[in-house]
């Protein structure tokens, strides 16, 4: 019968399909776990030989990577070494190294054709801080089809390396990365670059002018204070915000004029940055404006403008003020649940 | 006579046809599946995972979590998930247990242990929920909060860890798994690199039994012995690799586990927050998503490998069948409230696929597969071809069960997370040729049993529409 033919068929397909994918398990894991074995046999053999390398610099033999899983091992080991210890000379005999040893096979696989491989290639080249293969890297980058991730981390490499070009690079993106690796980029560049890159500030696209003020905030610079305040006449509510949020975190004196716009700002979240302010600087002349905020209708801004009286070393005082006197009963709870807080510290 | 006998044949060949032809589409639909994860999968293959996230590590990188823990009557197991969770890699984090009414002491454990003090807090009634009794805080750990409510249910625990949170992203967890340490910088990255734009993400769910767990970490990696585990563990390793990847990649995710996911405190608090369901966890993910294609909104719900929250499986019959009953009938609300949705193209892709998909081949087609075991079970007695014919579609449906199920293990092998024998290997092969002849029939039977509750509690509709209102 026809249909019968045609289910002997599909089974024995089905058959065949299963047994090749049996055996690709069945041998993939036995060729794991002994290449595996063997790696950590190399790591373990050389483990010592590669410390004295890294510290005193002597070199042997051993070390020669003449075997494929050799390299592995060595790779493994060198960047076990690099988390652990620190020091310039290491970290050039790290370069060194790597730079002798793995440059060809990289060059190689930097252009492979598998994701991971690539991204693995990158991260290790940073790691062994190996600039001779930056020509290399500009390459793939250039060559144009690298995904979101190989993009930020290029990105990040030129910045570690203090790429020249890393301003036209970093402006000229060919993804809309993250904040969060622009953060990470501009955590990378020395200070010469960041200078760069605030002087030039309006030439930034909106989310890179973003992520600069937070890494001012982030960074704790404190000299780019008056930069700051400029940015506060700013029309674009989104940098008012966060250039508030960075002038909180350097503890950078705003004057009192100034601050007080913000605090009377229709913006919730600006009059909630501009609070953070006044509980970091806790001058006595705040304390009536945020007593005044604790009746805000915002929940976010009562409850920070309570944090920030709680700051105040006469903190606890004025929060029982509130809660004797005032007639409000969200700005009593606020300040009953703040003045626990307080006293927990 | 014969014409009985005949009509009987002509019914049962059609019905046969029928189940064949179902089945035909359903493989199919999960090849398709599969091919989507292989691609992806492999292009991480061996991707070196620690990399990417030391960066995430520091604080002001990152976007702070909420992670909430639901406990009723779990006086033995909390005080160990508290703490394998307070123990966790991220830089910024509030654990808050909500102890929802529970008969044993569960409160007094936690307020023996952690040194808890009652505090003034004041909650934002932002989703309504049961009346809050008190709020704690730790001496010892000033980031967990334990609140003590009236009795509500799940949903309503986690609605009111929802208010209380004060992070921009919380998490639900169950009560007695154990998170990877590494796993919320996984499960957070694609959230934080979509500036946003990702509004829930979900982990891995992986069976924690035959594993070696110790103070709340995943220390060796095992399998079980016991064969309902193994099948379990097979079970995961389909859906988890070869499903989530795949719907995830065009955002069609309905089922994002309750036991490990992030989600945006305002999406969530905007649908009203988890609802009264079995399934309230795949019922918010459905709302979710209808929100945002009411909204136009580009947001998206993803399911990240990576992560993973391992979990303990049912060893014993008996609590596997109450859970897969329990489940099928959690999908059925879930389908049941927003069935507007299906096959509604104002919905886009979720209304013309996911919930058709959760429809038919999830809810509808135990009961087509049970019908198939039937027609088996009963061709031979007819004699001739009708046995050859049953014997061969049983044995194609055995070994394309074990064909899928193997190359979710190459799945598992090529990402990180291994097992580390050959014999392993070897048993889940075993063990998965065998599921056509027990496992399946029993889960189809116990999703079938999910149906027939559904029915007899007819008064429960009743309820359940009223609250889809509601919503």
């Amino acid at each position: 019968m026809n249909e019968l033919y045609i289910f002997w068929n599909i089974f024995f397909g089905l058959v065949i399909i299963l047994t090749i994918l049996f055996s690709y398990l069945l041998i993939r894991k036995v060729h794991e776990i002994r290449t595996r074995q063997q790696i950590e046999e190399y790591k373990d053999r050389t483990r010592g030989t590669m410390f004295k390398y890294l510290y005193e610099g002597s070199t042997s033999r051993l070390l020669l990577p003449d075997h494929p899983l050799k390299i592995t091992a060595m790779e493994e080991l060198l960047s076990d070494f690099s988390h652990i210890i620190e020091g310039m000379a290491t970290g050039e005999r790290i370069q060194w190294f790597a730079e002798k040893f793995f440059a060809d096979e990289y060059r190689k696989i930097l252009f492979h054709r598998r994701w991971s491989i690539r991204m693995n290639t990158l991260y290790l080249i940073e790691e062994f801080h190996m600039e001779s293969l930056l020509p290399d890297v500009l390459q793939l980058y250039k060559k144009g089809h690298v995904s979101r991730a190989e993009e930020g981390q290029i990105l990040k490499m030129l910045a570690v390396f203090d790429h020249p070009d890393i301003f036209h690079f970093f402006t000229h993106t060919k993804y809309n990365l993250s904040e969060l690796t622009y953060r990470v980029i501009y955590g990378s560049l020395s200070e010469e670059m960041f200078e760069q890159f605030v002087e030039k500030f309006e030439e930034l696209p909106k989310t890179l002018q973003f992520t600069l003020v937070d890494m001012i905030g982030i960074k704790n610079r404190l000299e780019y204070g008056s930069f700051l305040e400029s940015l506060l006449t700013s029309e674009d509510m989104e940098i008012r915000i966060r250039s508030l949020k960075a002038i909180s975190q350097v503890g950078y004196v705003l004057p009192t004029e100034q601050l007080l716009t913000h605090l009377h700002s229709d913006s919730w979240p600006e009059r909630i940055m501009a609070i953070k302010i006044c509980g970091m600087l806790r001058l006595d002349e705040y304390v009536p404006y945020l007593m005044e905020l604790m009746k805000d209708r915002m929940f976010q801004v009562r409850s920070q403008s309570a944090q920030a009286i709680s700051n105040y070393p006469n903190g606890a005082a004025i929060l029982q003020t509130i809660i004797d006197t005032t007639e409000d009963t969200f700005a009593r709870d606020m300040a009953l649940e703040w003045l626990e807080r307080g006293n927990e510290r | 006579m014969t014409i009985v006998v005949e009509t009987w044949l002509t019914i049962l060949t059609g019905i046969g046809w029928f189940v064949f032809f179902f089945m035909l589409f359903v493989i199919s639909f999960y090849a398709f599946l599969l091919v989507v994860s292989l691609i992806d999968i492999r292009a991480k293959y061996q991707l070196d995972d620690f990399e990417p996230y030391e960066e995430m590590l520091e604080a002001s990188y990152t976007k702070p979590v909420s992670i909430l823990v639901p406990a009723y009557n779990e006086s033995v197991g909390i005080r160990a998930s508290v703490l394998s969770l307070l123990s966790i890699d991220y830089p910024e984090y509030e654990v808050i247990a909500i102890n929802d009414g529970s008969k044993d002491d569960t409160l007094q454990v936690l307020i023996d242990n952690f040194d808890l003090v009652k505090i003034n807090k004041v909650i934002r009634g932002q989703i309504k929920t049961k009346q809050v009794r008190a709020v704690y805080q730790s001496k010892m750990y000033k980031n967990l909060i334990v609140v003590d409510k009236e009795n509500g249910g799940k949903a309503d625990a986690l609605n009111v860890g929802i208010n209380i949170s004060k992070y921009p992203y919380f998490c639900s967890m169950d009560g007695d798994s154990v998170l990877e340490s590494d796993a919320f910088l996984k499960v957070m990255k694609p959230i934080i690199e979509s500036n946003g734009d990702v509004i829930v993400s979900g982990g891995s769910i992986r069976i924690a039994n035959g594993c070696e767990v110790e103070g709340g970490k995943v220390k060796a990696i095992g399998l079980s012995t016991n064969p309902f585990v193994i099948m379990q563990v097979i079970e995961y390793l389909r859906a988890f690799l070869m499903g989530r990847i795949s719907l995830s990649r065009y955002n069609l995710l309905l089922i994002v586990s309750g036991a490990f996911g992030v989600f945006s405190r305002q999406w969530v608090i905007d649908v009203g927050g988890y609802s009264h369901t079995v399934g309230e966890d795949m019922e918010l993910v459905v709302k979710l998503h209808r929100l945002i294609r009411e909204r136009k909104s580009n947001k998206q719900i993803v399911y990240v490998t990576d992560p993973v929250c391992w979990t303990e499986a049912p060893e014993s019959m008996k609590y596997l069948r109450k859970q897969r009953s329990r489940w099928h009938r959690g999908l059925f609300e879930s389908l049941w409230m927003h069935r507007k949705l299906i096959f509604n193209p104002k919905y886009g892709a979720i209304g013309l696929v996911s919930m058709p998909y959760f429809l038919i081949v999830e809810f509808l087609g135990p009961v087509v597969e049970l019908i198939g075991y039937i027609v088996m079970i009963i061709s031979p007695f007819l004699g001739g071809v009708y046995l050859e014919m049953a014997v061969l579609l049983f044995l194609v449906s055995m070994i394309y069960g074990s064909v899928f199920s193997m190359a979710a293990v190459v799945l598992e092998e090529w990402s990180l997370r291994k097992f580390p024998n050959v014999s392993d290997i070897t048993r889940l092969f075993l063990f998965s040729l065998t599921e056509t002849l027990w496992y399946r029939p029993l889960t189809v039977l116990w999703r079938c049993e999910g149906i027939l509750h559904i029915i007899r509690k007819k008064q429960g509709w009743g309820e359940m529409k009223r609250k889809g209102v509601s919503k």
